[in-house]
């Protein structure tokens, strides 16, 4: 009788263990509607890029083997659409699409076709916030970053702020003290057109941790770019696919 | 033979209780921890049964399972400030009883202090008090010190006293100093849970040490040499003392989890798994995961458009409901519900209820965004008033300009600016009357249908018991601020009247009669709570609240509760009454004779550095007088760490076990370990042991809980998502 007590009691855990991490889904419930529902777009013109995410998940370990989903977009799917276009790459997630939604004064703001995150970039495209991607950057002050890119020429010793939410709720700025330099010449390929870049170099770093940015500049227009976002994110590829 | 099964299968069930117990704690792991300790048996950093004299990093939660020779020991170790950590332990023993009746159960609690920081030149000191308001069984003091070499090499050597002076012990120096310290009296379990202050530092002392080398990252080896001599295991013949030398090792699986696994006493081996956490990282980040709302819709300039700023459209009335309608939908977006505003030519106030967002500031800075699409660029002043989603009670405007959204979305230092900005008050101060109410918001109901479980954790006679069946839930609030709610269940399984600890106390039964209400369970369905609440707001800087019906298992009646919170002050004050009676055991609509009017006054306060007291100062359940004190440790990403103690005109006898009422709650926000915007949270209450003497009336809504979210220092504490 005593075995069979503690029997009964591993099996309640275990049906506890059931209950505690099933409750909420096994719950019936109703409302008279206080929620919002599910915001649905139908993004007809962007329908050609939806299809790509499903080789998103190739796109990061098998390398070798995997479609590159760049060969997926073609010129003519971009320019069917309306609004300037963004292939990015986020380390560990895969690729995105993103489109522009607004802009205003020096700044744009941009969300995913198939994801909830967004980005706000400055005309030039560097990033200024992040929304979505967890470990999310606050705020960039890309300032410098605008006047050594108008500039062109090499430079040493600015100051760059880099803004998050740390794990406690709170603004956290950290400093990088960055050179920047060039560092060749590279002919890009985006949605089946090429462009003849400069490559330039961004070379930050704080007491703790080190990056480089690489800006691909065709003329004025940054026509590629590769971002630090925060340390856990780390860098982005931007790509943009709209001339 | 039977025995034996008995209490192997009670060792394997122990072993998964606390298992899963450890897993429910820390899930999910954040994603990094640096700089944490390997703990020793105890949960406290050491080297395999010893401390050694370093803490772990500030706030870091490890929660422990050593577990050898048919005894574990689960720990709960949290860094309350950089150099004091708190330790509450729930040890499984053999023979407890010392009559071989199998396993017992015991509880205790440490403190430790470091008293200095290592340097270079100088090895970290640090002094423990072991079990100083348990049983008494564990209870030890000690001095130590440690120091790293070369970042591989840390040495550590100690002097204790109590368990840890009971090997190879000598006469205690402190005796020179005063002779009541060469003599420890004995020790006492009675009730437990007193501090024994009396046996602190005093009778015979030893030395300890050892040697902790860390081979990689990864793996480090110790070897120690011990001071305790196992006295009360040995007088059970559950451990024999061969060698005072321990030797492990440690291993990182994660950076989170480490195995560690030891010879003891030259007798046994043993394994200790040991789960880190730290409320500062979450495993998403501070910022977390929530989608991208849309960006503020900019208008256009005066120049460029100057028809778009035309206020004419007030003169019209048909458009009032359109843009109703607007605002409606672009708040349901947002994950808000519009319940009330007042709308002109250049200002809107809009009231919301927020069933989203954790912190009030992301669900203003939403709201705003959401605004922008609904009115006409002439709606310049935006006067947002966040509603508690619970209680409907209103906080604070929060008044924000549209063109200083517009302009400082982007800019640099725009969390502070627009804080800077923003003009803040208390939204009672306002004129609702002229408020328009939304319709089709009230009457509001909800319900559910689903499975329920009720657990009661580290009991002294059983650490897990749980009851499951089936709850249906109701909610039904016919207007704003007017709550009727209420479950009946049905048990289907469970152990929770199997307890054999009841002993009732001399008091009225307030709380020992609780098996009795949990026996009824298994006769048919019960209401654990049905009641009404109104909650409304008297005044600027008041809040009250009247609640009637069956608030809890074992009482019911009526309760009115009224808080003051004064502005920018770190204070508030409250005070609840309520007459209540004792249900009946079967939990259904009957009463027994004992009734009784409780209430408190209660205080709070806001310490520097995220720790708030409360004290609450009245008359309890069974009519005792005394006072309840709260210290707790919160965190601005809506982490709690916090310990309560009461004390009352009962006498330890009087109370029984545990001699006072105490325990530790943890609230963990659900946004913290899923990245998204929650409101919910998971909370802990590890009591020690739930008694007649020091029980307050349960069930009835805290004004000052429901209300905090929208205040003004939290409001603050939040600011940070404002953009989010």
């Amino acid at each position: 009788m005593a075995v069979k007590i503690t029997r009964l009691r591993l099996f309640l855990i275990v049906l506890v263990t059931i209950f505690v991490t099933g409750c909420e889904r096994l719950t019936i419930s109703n409302a008279n509607g206080h929620l919002g529902a599910e915001h649905v777009e139908t993004q007809t013109p962007f329908n050609a890029f939806l299809d790509l995410r499903g080789n998103n998940a190739a796109s990061g370990d098998t390398q070798q083997t995997a479609l590159d989903p760049r060969s997926l977009i073609t010129r003519e799917a971009v320019e069917a659409v309306d609004v300037p276009l963004y292939f990015v790459e986020v380390p560990g997630r895969g690729f995105e699409m993103f489109r522009q939604v607004s802009a205003h004064k020096e700044h744009s703001y941009w969300r995913a076709l198939n994801g909830t995150q967004g980005f706000t970039l400055t005309e030039h495209g560097l990033v200024v916030r992040t929304i979505g991607l967890g470990f999310d950057l606050e705020n960039a002050d890309q300032t410098p970053t605008v006047a050594v890119l108008k500039s062109r020429q090499p430079q040493r010793g600015y100051v760059k702020t880099y803004r998050k939410i740390n794990g406690l709720g709170r603004i956290e700025a950290q400093e990088f003290v960055c050179d920047f330099s060039r560092s060749g010449v590279e002919t890009l390929i985006l949605a089946q057109r090429s462009y003849t870049t400069r490559i330039f170099t961004e070379s930050c770093k704080s007491e703790t941790e080190m990056f480089d940015n690489r800006y691909w500049l065709q003329g004025n227009v940054l026509r590629a770019s590769e971002q630090w976002i925060s340390t856990e994110i780390g860098i982005i590829r931007l790509e943009r696919l709209t001339d | 033979m039977e025995v034996l099964l008995d209490r192997l299968e009670q060792n394997k069930s122990l072993l998964y209780i606390a298992s899963f117990l450890v897993g429910v704690i820390v899930l999910p792991l954040s994603a990094q921890q640096n700089q944490v300790q390997s703990v020793n048996t105890y949960g406290v950093p050491g080297m395999i049964d010893m401390p050694n004299a370093y803490m772990q990093p500030d706030a870091e939660i490890t929660n422990s399972l050593a577990y050898f020779l048919n005894s574990a020991r689960l720990s709960l170790t949290f860094q309350i400030t950089p150099r004091l950590q708190g330790v509450f332990r729930y040890s499984a023993i053999e023979d407890y009883s010392g009559a071989g009746e199998g396993l017992g159960y015991d509880r205790s609690f440490d403190l430790r202090y470091q008293v200095f920081t290592e340097t270079s030149r100088q090895p970290a000191l640090t002094i423990g008090l072991q079990d100083f308001g348990g049983t008494g069984i564990y209870e030890g003091e000690y001095v130590v010190a440690s120091k790293t070499f070369q970042d591989r090499l840390t040495l550590t050597g100690g002097i204790g006293w109590g368990q840890f002076g009971s090997y190879g012990s000598f006469n205690n120096p402190l005796g020179e100093i005063d002779d009541g310290f060469k003599t420890r009296p004995d020790e006492t379990v009675g009730t437990g849970g007193q501090f024994s202050t009396n046996q602190w530092f005093r009778g015979p002392a030893a030395f300890f040490g050892g040697v902790s080398y860390r081979y990689s990252d990864r793996l480090r080896f110790n070897i120690e040499y011990s001071s305790d001599d196992y006295a009360y295991e040995r007088a059970r013949e559950t451990i024999e003392h061969r060698s005072p030398i321990n030797v492990g090792f440690s291993y990182a699986l994660r950076p989170d989890v480490t195995l560690s696994g030891y010879s003891l006493l030259g007798d046994t081996v043993g394994l200790n798994l040991t789960f880190a956490l730290n409320p500062k990282t979450p495993p998403y980040g501070g910022s977390g995961n929530d989608p991208a709302p849309p960006p503020f819709r900019q208008r256009p300039s005066v120049e460029e458009s100057p028809e778009a700023w035309t206020t004419d459209w007030i003169n019209t009335p048909a458009n009032i409901p359109v843009l109703e309608q607007n605002m409606q939908l672009a708040l349901s977006e947002a994950g808000l519900t519009l319940v009330g505003y007042y709308l002109d030519a250049t200002e809107v106030e809009v009231r919301f209820l927020n069933p989203t967002y954790r912190t009030t500031a992301q669900a203003i800075g939403r709201a705003a965004r959401a605004l922008t699409y609904a009115l006409p660029a002439s709606v310049e002043r935006l006067s947002l008033v966040s509603l508690d989603q619970e209680t409907a009670l209103s906080g604070l405007a929060v008044t924000l300009n549209r063109s200083d959204l517009e302009e400082l979305e982007d800019d640099p230092s725009s969390v502070q600016a627009i804080y800077d900005r923003a003009s803040i008050s208390d939204a009672a101060a306002g004129e609702e009357n002229k408020l328009t109410s939304m319709e089709g918001v009230y009457p509001a109901w909800s319900w559910s249908l689903g499975p329920y479980v009720a657990a009661t954790l580290w009991d002294s006679d059983n650490p897990f018991r749980t009851d499951a069946g089936v709850e249906l839930a109701g909610r039904y609030e016919p207007r704003s601020g007017l709550v009727f709610s209420g479950q009946v269940r049905r048990k289907l399984v469970g152990n929770r009247n199997d307890s054999v600890q009841q002993n009732p106390s001399p008091l009225p039964n307030v709380r020992t009669s609780g098996d009795l209400y949990r026996d009824e369970e298994d006769e048919g369905v019960f209401i654990p709570q049905l009641m009404g609440e109104y909650f409304f707001r008297p005044g600027t800087r008041l809040y009250g609240r009247i609640s009637a019906g069956y608030f809890e298992t074992i009482f019911g009646g009526l309760s009115t509760e009224i808080l003051w919170r004064p502005e920018n002050r770190r204070w508030s004050l409250g005070a609840d009454i309520s007459y209540v009676k004792q249900r009946e055991f079967d939990q259904l609509f009957g009463f027994q004779d004992y009734s009784i009017v409780t209430g408190h006054v209660s205080g709070y306060y806001h310490h520097a550095a995220g720790f708030y007291s409360q004290v609450d100062v009245g008359r309890y359940l069974a009519g005792d007088y005394g006072f309840t004190y709260t210290l707790t440790r919160e965190f601005d990403n809506g982490w709690r760490v916090g310990g309560y103690f009461s004390q009352t005109d009962v006498s330890a006898e009087e109370f029984g076990e545990g001699s006072f009422d105490k325990g530790i709650i943890v609230t963990i926000p659900i946004d913290w370990s899923s990245g998204e915007s929650s409101i919910g949270q998971q909370d802990l209450l590890v009591q020690t042991i739930s008694r007649d003497g020091g029980a307050k009336l349960e069930g009835v809504t805290r004004l000052y809980e429901a209300t905090r979210r929208e205040t003004q220092p939290e409001l603050e504490r939040g600011w940070a998502r404002i953009w989010r």
